[in-house]
């Protein structure tokens, strides 16, 4: 068998592999939301129904809308708030002169490598002392300092690439540095504070341990907690409901990848490993 | 005065940056090495107790197990994950048709939240009526449903996989980056010299992608070390703490209200990452300045 | 407004080392004067120019716009304060504004009405004839256009002083040299005062009522174009200065008789008496001699008092040839409009001595 050959057959099977490890677990999901029961398979047929969706978006008792809000709004506004603070210190970073750039940096990456458990209950006591347990605010602050490394390096990597001379002309044209950062820098650098946006929104979406920790119910808990917490009554698992959830949640994240593939592969490989 | 000027707006720029991290990450941090010096039990007035809680640990055999676990967990899940990750990225490097729908379906796994693809996982190994077991007996590879996350192995190997399924896809586009930024002269004229495409692999591609290659390593290290989410929905430890990782350890703590003996184990962790996030650190470093 | 520079420094200090950029430079830019920096690349031209703007604060020296001191060892004006304007080489267009917005982004942060502003870019566009194109984004523009709208954004606001750093650079040779033509009207007609920055000489010369050469930092001459090509004050400015090269010869000198004379090739050559006292002045036996091709006159047949050589290689440059002759030991590069030579012919030169240049042997630098 000619190279040519071996290497078309190899890569073939590879892509074959590939996608049926990548998609068979969500198509499962997917498959089991639309079930009437979920131990369909090795069945004679597959029973179609709706009823799980209905029950997630409808039945109050399961508060599903409610941690799919929370997830939105505190993700959301961490999202948007570190990426905020990560431009000015971004911006501090490539064009400001700035004592110990590199240990800021690099200290940043580190930090973004601790774990979780070594952060989280020291947290919670000073959130139950604040009464802040099982609120917004209680996640978003972490949220920001937790998502802040990533879109540091992101911004960093977009901001040297900003020509220097745009900021000379600024300067010479009038400009203060704020000025240079809002009405210069920042709308230049417009697609990738989109992608890092996108990034953060993601990272801080997935998060669970601090929500885990952190919430106490529905008023607060975001959506990947709530659906890890999802029980059945009567020791049935209600897994079409699960599911249905699951699916449901995803859609977003998953519509977001979709139609910003570039962007997200783009920031997830400017942070270099950091994600 | 511009210098003076730009170096106090340089400040000024980057105090939310340190102020943040500082307060919800580091100040924690120390907090919980200060808490793991303390008898913190609920109903009961702190006290400080020294090292007691770590003495206590080296007794603990639920911590040698756990301690174990994670690295086991580790030492097995990263290599594996390597391996794969480079062998999507080398598929995805090909131009091939429906490159980018490829790449999405890849990206994927990534997207979905750990705890939420940790319940689609708990689903596909239920014992009864799962997908493993469906495929394994359908395919003729089993004639019993295997008890994926009843035995300590059946566990183990599902975390894996479980694991293994978010982060390899993410290894990949790592790993993809790195091989497109490999100048396609040095493979056309090793194709010229008739290397073989498995010696080209061994003679090029792995060499040059090495620092990419150890960046990856030491990151996913790290993060293996510190898993929590699809331990926590799949296994919960279990069975009997086969699968009990650190993180999930001190998290039982915590829980239990036991602040001072949970913060001595994630000391313990946090240590332990940190060797790893400091070479990872300096090999970030190294690439950075490669540039 | 009158531009001073006295003891102009400017030493830049990273990991690697310091360099000093700029060195000791004095010098006064008369008002609406077009006054040219030129140099080698790196000669610190720019960072000259930056210092004017305000982008960079000199490490020694002062700076005065008029009587006003703009830079010194306490003082330091921000460049939005100096009311300067600059086109740079890369034209640092903003990418994310249309030409339009790009041209009235200046007014803009000068918070000028709204009716105004418009106005005032319209006028400037009719000026540079960029009308019609001022709803496109710069990446749309060619080169040309671009270049346009950067000396549009400059000039909208009136500046005081009209900064420029290799703003032609970017563009191709027919394009540079119309846009030459017309820049240097562009500046009488506003009567700006303009300082240009140029590694290009024959710029230079087209385009400055007044040039300075820069080496090294350093101010190396300055004058009108006549002066650097009639009269360089240095091996460094007769090389820069005026295409083709200069030919420049290390060669013996020696005093007989109350004359001078230079040794080319096996000739000893008299110099006219004017060159004499250059000379006298010199110390050790070598010098430097210099002189431009189109001084040497080459002919077919030996005359008297020729060198004879043989072409070693023809450059056609239209209407004229520039030979490159070799004589014995030495080589000298010839401009004639004779005849068409021919590699390998065996020639005679006449060299106009009353042309040369003679200056002090350099040693190592
Ligand atoms: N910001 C800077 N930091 C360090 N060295 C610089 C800086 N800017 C210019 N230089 C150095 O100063 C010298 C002069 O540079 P420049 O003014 O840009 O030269 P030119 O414009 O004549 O080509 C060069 O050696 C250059 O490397
Ligand atoms: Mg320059």
């Amino acid at each position: 068998m000619s190279e040519l050959w071996q290497k078309r057959l190899l890569t073939g099977l590879g892509v074959a592999v590939m996608l049926l490890f990548c998609l068979l677990p969500f198509g499962y999901m997917v498959l089991t939301s639309f079930a009437q029961q979920p131990d369909y398979l090795g069945q004679a047929s597959f029973q179609f129904t709706l009823e799980n969706y209905r029950a997630i978006l409808t039945a109050e008792s399961l508060h599903f809308l409610e941690y799919l809000r929370n997830s939105l709004i505190v993700s959301g506004v961490s999202a948007t708030l570190a990426v905020l603070v990560a431009s000015l210190a971004a911006y501090a970073m490539t064009r400001l002169p700035l004592p110990g750039k590199g240990l800021i940096l690099f200290g940043v990456l580190a930090v973004s490598m601790f774990p979780p458990v070594s952060i989280v209950s020291y947290l919670f006591q000073v959130m139950n002392t604040f009464g802040l347990i099982n609120t917004w605010p209680a996640l978003i602050f972490p949220y920001i300092a937790w998502v802040l490394p990533l879109s540091l390096w992101i911004l960093v990597s977009y901001f040297a690439q900003i020509p220097r001379d745009l900021d000379r002309a600024a300067l010479i044209d009038g400009c203060s540095r704020w000025q240079i950062l809002t009405r210069v820098v920042l709308p230049v650098a417009a697609p990738g504070i989109f992608s890092t946006l996108l990034l953060a929104f993601i990272f801080a979406f997935n998060e669970f341990m601090f929500a885990l920790m952190l919430t106490t119910d529905y008023q607060a808990r975001t959506i990947p907690v709530g659906i890890a917490l999802f029980q059945g009554l009567h020791g049935q698992i209600p897994w079409g409901r699960i599911m249905a959830a699951s699916v449901f949640t995803s859609l977003p994240v998953i519509a977001l990848t979709l139609m910003f593939q570039r962007r997200i592969i783009q920031g997830l490989t400017r942070g270099a490993v950091k994600g | 005065m511009k210098l003076t000027h730009d170096k106090r707006a340089a400040a000024l720029f980057i105090l939310p940056l340190l102020l943040t991290v500082g307060v919800f990450i580091l100040v924690p941090v120390l907090g919980t090495v200060a808490n793991s010096f303390l008898r913190d039990v609920t109903f009961l007035p702190e006290r400080y107790i020294g090292l007691a809680n770590y003495r206590a640990l080296l007794n603990d055999g639920a911590f040698w197990q756990s301690l174990r676990f994670t690295c086991l967990f580790t030492l097995v899940s990263v290599p594996l994950e390597l391996i794969f990750g480079m062998i999507f990225a080398l598929i995805l490097n090909q131009a091939l048709p429906g490159r980018g729908v490829l790449r999405v379906a890849v990206l994927i796994p990534w997207a979905i939240p750990a705890a939420i693809s940790g319940r689609a996982f708990e689903l596909i190994y239920n014992y009864s009526y799962g997908l493993a077991n469906y495929l394994l007996q359908n395919l003729g590879l089993a004639d019993e449903p295997v008890n994926w996350l009843g035995t300590g192995w059946g566990a183990f190997f599902s975390l894996v996989v479980a694991d293994g399924w978010k982060t390899t896809p993410f290894i990949a586009i790592i790993l993809l980056a790195g091989l497109s930024a490999i100048p396609e002269e040095l493979h056309q004229q090793a194709r010229v010299d008739r290397a073989h495409f498995l010696q080209r692999f061994w003679r090029i591609t792995l060499p040059l992608l090495k620092p990419v290659l150890v960046v990856a390593l030491l990151f996913r290290t790290v993060q293996a070390l510190r898993i929590f989410d699809v331990i926590f929905v799949l296994t919960g430890g279990g069975p009997g703490g086969a699968t009990n990782a650190l993180s999930l350890y001190g998290y039982q703590y915590f829980v239990s209200g036991d602040f001072g003996y949970g913060s001595a184990i994630s000391v313990v962790l946090f240590a332990l990452a940190l060797v790893f996030a400091l070479l990872y650190v300096r090999a970030s470093r190294f690439q950075e300045e490669m540039r | 407004m009158e531009l001073h520079l006295e003891n102009l420094g400017k030493r830049f200090t990273t990991l690697r080392g310091s360099v000093d950029a700029v060195k000791d430079v004095t010098l006064t830019i008369a008002e609406g004067e077009f006054f040219v920096l030129l140099g080698p690349s790196g000669c610190g031209k720019s960072t000259l120019l930056n210092l004017l703007a305000g982008l960079e604060k000199p490490t020694s020296g002062t700076i005065r716009f008029g009587e006003r001191v703009v830079a010194e060892r306490r003082t330091f004006v921000a460049p939005r304060e100096r009311d300067v304007a600059m086109v740079f080489q890369s034209y640092a267009l903003y990418p994310h504004m249309s030409a339009f917005g790009n041209i009235a982004f200046p007014l803009k942060v000068a918070k000028e009405e709204k009716e105004k502003i418009e106005r005032s870019v319209r006028e400037i566009a009719a000026i540079l004839k960029i009308e019609d194109f001022l709803d496109a984004r710069p990446g749309e523009l060619s080169g040309g256009q671009r270049q346009r709208v950067a000396m549009a954004r400059a000039l909208v606001r009136k500046p005081r002083l009209f900064l420029l750093d290799e703003p032609l650079s970017n563009l191709d040779a027919q394009l540079r040299a119309e846009t030459r033509i017309e820049l240097k009207r562009l500046q009488q007609k506003l009567g700006i005062t303009t300082v240009y920055v140029t590694h290009d000489q024959v710029e230079a010369m087209t385009l400055g009522q007044r040039i300075a050469v820069l080496r090294e930092g350093r101010l190396e001459q300055i004058g009108d174009a006549d002066d650097l090509y009639r009269r360089p004050q240095s091996p460094f400015v007769a090389r820069f200065v005026g295409a083709p090269q200069m030919n420049l010869l290390q060669v013996p000198w020696k005093r007989e008789q109350g004359t001078v004379q230079v040794r080319l090739g096996e000739r000893w050559l008299e110099l006219p008496e004017d060159k004499v006292e250059a000379l006298v002045r010199m110390e050790g036996d070598v010098c430097i001699f210099g002189l431009r091709p189109e001084h040497i006159e080459v002919r077919t047949e030996s005359g008297e008092h020729g060198l004879h050589g043989t072409v070693e290689a023809v450059e056609p440059l239209g209407r004229e040839q520039l030979l490159h002759v070799a004589l014995k030991d030495i080589r000298l590069s010839a401009l004639t409009a004779e005849r068409d030579f021919v590699g390998g012919e065996s020639i005679s030169l006449r060299l106009d001595l009353s042309r040369a240049h003679l200056f002090p042997a350099e040693n190592a630098s």
